[in-house]
């Protein structure tokens, strides 16, 4: 009787030892998502539901008055546009860019790690220090972009200022300059999946007679598309937050007039760190997750679609 | 659990007790200083302060202590509001009208002397004074401010003969240093600077610091916005530096002939280099920007606050104050540091500061509206140099301003 | 169609993995290169495909000469070992996928490719993903898509060796059918020297790039060229004792039994391999040729068998049931007429 007991006891033991042993093991990481990200998270859910939050911590109470003063902001309006702008141009121009390169350093061609390196230079460099080499790029007079244009009988651009209240090429700016910080990671996992396609199916389709494009648009491309799918939603996560890409050519300012290139991430740094009202910068950045979380659901469900 | 509760009720109420009866009347207090200076800025504070505690003996002892300068602001305002904070900060007015609605800041006059407030420069005394309570919050020590750099080379190319004392001097110069090199004759390394001096020199306020609107609107003011944007449209004027971030590459490069940047962007002017005062406009006000840096105190007990406030009147000491100012390279805001001979001597020496105007330097009203006021100004300036017209340009200033006071 | 190769030899930089190939294979047969792995069989079998270019010699398809011909041109069908079948493609558009390159008409490819997966028996499954199958139907949709073009070849890459054994046995027979079905030519890869006797019509049996014998099935077991191919064929393989020629021309083993072989070829003196395949052995006649210890018994099947001992080599034999015999038992050996070979000890060639 008192054996059986102990034996019991014991084996009580180890089924407690089974259940919590792994949760204390997870406690650290555990702590540490609690306190740095979904304390913080919460807390900006929670902030953007306060009027007149200030740094102190006083307001005036609850509402939804951040979400209308955001959402009735020209500035806001502007940032919705500029962004929207942005990802939509870059992202789709910087995949099929980087879908070409991709293929192309995927070939057995000698001398193809000093392209590699090439197109990996973005990578390891400061995106705000080569902004400023690209600054000088786009330089009215003595650019190169404005001289290779002018190769072309093409009259030099007015990339990085205005006239008469008007900068439309700023945004091009942006948009060149952003192509290219994100082609290098693109490539990088582009390549990984091109590698990951058996070299045999290329072979048979050979043997079928099937042409480079035939291969490319039938076995490259659906076989790729999982990678694709996956470099789309990274960086358009990634462009929706875009605020890097601007730094360099204005002196940090969004645009020419500080305010043409309004991003997202601008105007919610704007209205913390400037204007110090925090509720409003919780709400617009609720409302930026907003349309993030919306469009990577979109890509699922698209994907999914595409897979059946 | 109920006992685990009356435990640490138990332990709280006997904490709190303690508080309650540590207070006594006389006691040896400690000043806390955090900074961000190095090297001989760090040395000459950590030297006052050990000069001061050892005339302070048992008294006051004044803890100097350094910390990072990126995003000390944040720091100091964390501390500050968890109750660890330092007792004494060097910055701006601004800096120190972030605590005011709080009640966190001392009202310095409280506990300086009269001689010390009355020693300050007009324009420091004004803006120290500018806070929304109308308290003095701040006690200026220094200023730095803008000034005009130049190439006298290429003037001399281009044919100007006297140094821009006026704004039309100034854009004279520029379309003679455009037509000799194709290149700009000037720019403006702070935009809102620039327009708030011109602004105050046509007899305006820039902005109302009861309301927090902007109160600049004038023909005048108009004309000298549209005057400013026309020149930068002509290409006469550089709004946007080509090379850098920074004017000084493209005065380095001879791309600019004179720029209007701080005081402290000297050591970076490699081409060769002048320096001169403001223009002014003719028959304007007197007036340029002080960027008055000074010593803000935060609120703790009445013989703490004290014991902080003497410290800051022995550092404003003007023999103290005048080496402060040289170990810092700034002009001082006190009129009797100005006479102290080592500073005379200093000054004299110094092209930059000299160009300094402490007569005439003035500041920012240290309300929550400045930030608002500031990122309209700047956005003037943009958008006149981007081609808006001025009229256009200062109404979205204005509206700009209004919305964020709104709410 | 008729294949023809004259000369092929295939070098990567100085190793030879094929070396100067002549024959002929004739048209609807199908034809088994056989040989263990690394023997130069895939080679060939790429170079007759088109993916692999020969360094020298000829390839002729009838009476075309197809050497320089690209894969696409010469009217092909491969089957991989993998199946290579396109992840994304349903078995429709799978095998439908050559004419699809061919730009033949929706309507007419998908018509063929039905035919086709008819044939091959896997018409149920036409909307599914290849990963929706099994090894053995993913076979069948492969080599539906490489017969789909009509090709004048068929080729396949050791098709079986990604089956289990029941399946492959299955599919093997299924090759077999469709290949008659069809009549197309066809040559097959493989090292399984089983699966090879029972689907072909000729073997070609390598070594290290070289050709060993190129026969029928039948013939390649009871006649073969050398040592090699002797001992590459047959289940049990065939047993080996080594020994000397005397001046009878008899066979002298370790042992000193004396064999009469009454090959003429022999040279007195001659160091000599006797093979003998294990059903050219009897036990216990009236008379015998040498005589053995059984050392252990085992059972394949229904066949009972046994390694014996002579002198110090070890042999197989069957053992018939009218016996009951005991390890350690001594018994007589008899050989047949049959099965009995001769090869030189040093160069492995028939004598």
């Amino acid at each position: 009787m008192a054996k059986d007991k102990k034996i019991s006891k014991r084996s009580e033991n180890n089924i407690f030892n089974r259940k919590w042993e792994p949760l204390i093991y997870l406690l650290p990481f555990a702590i540490g998502l609690v306190i740095f990200t979904i304390y913080p998270i919460i807390n900006v859910v929670i902030m953007s539901f306060k009027e007149g939050y200030r740094l102190s911590g006083a307001y005036n109470g609850w509402g939804l008055a951040n979400y209308t003063k955001v959402l009735s902001d020209p500035l806001f309006i502007n940032a919705i546009k500029t962004t929207f702008t942005y990802v939509f141009t870059v992202v789709p121009i910087a995949t099929v860019l980087s879908i070409v390169v991709a293929v192309l350093l995927n070939q057995k061609i000698k001398g193809i790690a000093l392209f590699q390196t090439a197109y990996f230079l973005p990578m390891v460099t400061s995106a705000i220090a080569v902004g400023l080499v690209w600054k000088y790029m786009f330089n009215y007079d003595i650019g190169v972009i404005n001289w290779f244009l002018g190769l072309f009988g093409v009259d030099p651009i007015n990339w990085l200022g205005a006239t008469g209240g008007e900068a439309p090429y700023n945004i091009w700016v942006i948009i060149i300059f952003g192509i290219w910080n994100m082609m290098p990671f693109t490539i990088i996992l582009l390549l990984s999946g091109l590698q990951n396609i058996d070299p045999m199916y290329y072979t048979a389709a050979k043997v079928d007679g099937a042409d480079n494009l035939k291969m490319f648009t039938r076995i490259t491309l659906p076989m790729l598309s999982p990678t694709i799918f996956l470099t789309l939603i990274v960086n358009m996560i990634s462009a929706f937050k875009v605020y890097n890409d601007v730094i360099p050519f204005w002196r940090g300012e969004a645009g020419v007039t500080g305010r043409n290139l309004f991003t997202f991430v601008y105007y919610i740094k704007n209205a913390f760190y400037t204007n110090k009202k925090l509720g409003v910068a919780a709400a617009a950045s609720i409302l930026l997750f907003g349309i993030i979380f919306v469009f990577t659901m979109l890509q699922r469900y698209i994907q999914k679609k595409a897979n059946n | 659990m109920k006992k685990i509760l009356v435990v640490l009720l138990t332990v709280f109420m006997a904490f709190s007790m303690v508080g309650c009866t540590e207070k006594k009347p006389k006691e040896k207090q400690t000043v806390t200083i955090w900074h961000t200076y190095t090297e001989a800025q760090k040395e000459y504070l950590e030297k006052a302060a050990s000069d001061f505690n050892a005339a302070h003996e048992g008294e006051i002892e004044v803890v100097v202590e350094s910390q990072e300068y990126k995003g000390f602001s944040d720091t100091v305002y964390n501390a500050v509001m968890n109750g660890n904070g330092p007792d004494i900060i060097f910055h701006y007015a601004s800096e120190a009208a972030l605590y005011v609605e709080d009640g966190k800041v001392v009202d310095l006059q409280k506990y300086l002397s009269k001689d010390l407030v009355d020693a300050l420069n007009p324009g420091a005394l004004e803006e120290a004074t500018s806070f929304a309570d109308g308290k003095m919050h701040v006690l200026p020590l220094m200023f730095s401010g803008p000034v005009l750099f130049y190439n006298p080379d290429i003037f001399a190319a281009a044919g100007v003969t006297e140094v821009p004392a006026t704004w039309d001097d100034l854009y004279e110069a520029s379309v003679k240093v455009h037509a000799y090199n194709g290149k700009w004759g000037f720019a403006v390394d702070s935009p809102t600077d620039v327009a708030q001096t011109m602004i105050m020199q046509l007899g305006k306020q820039v902005f109302d610091p009861t309301t927090g609107l902007c109160s600049f609107d004038s023909e005048e003011v108009e004309k000298a916005f549209q005057w400013y944007g026309n020149a930068v449209q002509e290409n006469v004027f550089l709004a946007n530096p080509t090379l850098s971030n920074y004017f000084s590459d493209d005065y380095n490069n001879g791309n600019i002939a004179c720029y209007i940047g701080s005081v402290a962007g000297a050591p970076y002017l490699k081409a060769n280099w002048k320096v001169a005062k403001l223009p002014k406009f003719e028959g304007g006000v007197e007036w340029t920007p002080a960027w008055n840096r000074g010593a803000i105190v935060f609120s703790s007990n009445e013989d703490r606050e004290a014991a902080a406030c003497e410290f800051v009147s022995y550092f404003a000491q003007p023999e103290v104050n005048a080496g402060w100012c040289i170990a810092c390279n700034y002009q001082t805001s006190l009129k009797t540091t100005a006479e102290v001979q080592s500073y005379k001597d200093y000054l004299a020496s110094s092209d930059t500061l000299n160009a300094l105007e402490p007569e005439i330097a003035g500041g920012f009203p240290a309300v929550t509206a400045q930030a608002y006021v500031r990122t309209a100004l700047k956005n003037l300036m943009a958008d006149v140099a981007a081609g808006v017209d001025a009229k256009t340009a200062i109404k979205s200033a204005y509206d700009y301003v209004a919305t964020e006071l709104a709410d | 169609m008729r294949v023809r190769l004259e000369n092929l030899t295939k070098k990567f930089d100085t190793v030879v993995a094929v070396d100067d190939f002549s024959m002929t294979f004739e048209d609807g047969q199908l034809v088994v290169l056989l040989g263990p792995s690394g023997c130069g069989k895939s080679t060939l079998l790429n170079m007759l495909s088109g993916i692999l270019p020969a360094t020298e010699g000829k390839i002729y398809f009838d009476d075309e000469d197809v050497t320089d011909l690209p894969p696409q041109d010469r009217g092909v069908g491969l089957v991989f070992q993998n199946y290579a079948l396109y992840p994304h493609m349903t078995v429709l558009e799978n095998i439908a996928f050559p004419l699809e390159i061919k730009k033949v008409s929706k309507q007419e490819r998908w018509q063929k490719a039905k035919e086709m997966a008819k044939l091959v028996h896997v018409d149920e499954y036409l909307d599914r993903k290849p990963r929706e199958l099994s090894g053995g139907q993913q076979q069948r949709v492969a080599i539906a898509r490489a017969l789909i073009k009509q090709p004048r070849l068929l080729l396949l890459d050791e098709p079986l060796s990604n089956l289990d054994a029941r399946l492959r046995l299955e599919m093997r027979e299924e090759i077999r059918r469709i290949q008659q079905e069809t009549k197309v030519t066809t040559i097959f890869v493989t090292h399984d020297q089983e699966e090879a006797m029972s689907i072909s019509d000729m073997i070609v049996l390598m070594k290290d790039g070289q050709l060993q014998q190129l026969d029928t099935p039948q013939q390649l077991y009871d006649d073969p060229n050398n040592e090699f191919v002797a001992s590459f064929l047959g289940n049990p393989p065939i047993n080996k004792l080594t020994g000397v020629i005397n001046e009878n021309k008899d066979f002298v083993l370790e042992t000193s039994d004396v064999i009469n072989l009454e090959n003429p070829n022999v040279k007195p003196g001659q160091k000599v391999t006797l093979g003998i395949r294990p059903e050219a052995i009897m036990l216990n006649q009236d008379n015998y040729d040498m005589r053995a210890t059984i050392v252990q018994r085992y059972t394949m099947g229904k066949e009972e068998l046994a390694f014996v001992k002579v002198g110090n080599s070890e042999i197989r034999v069957y053992l018939s049931s009218d016996y009951t015999y005991k390890v350690g038992d001594q018994v007589d050996i008899k050989l047949r007429n049959k099965g009995i070979f001769l090869f030189d000890q040093q160069t492995g060639e028939r004598i």
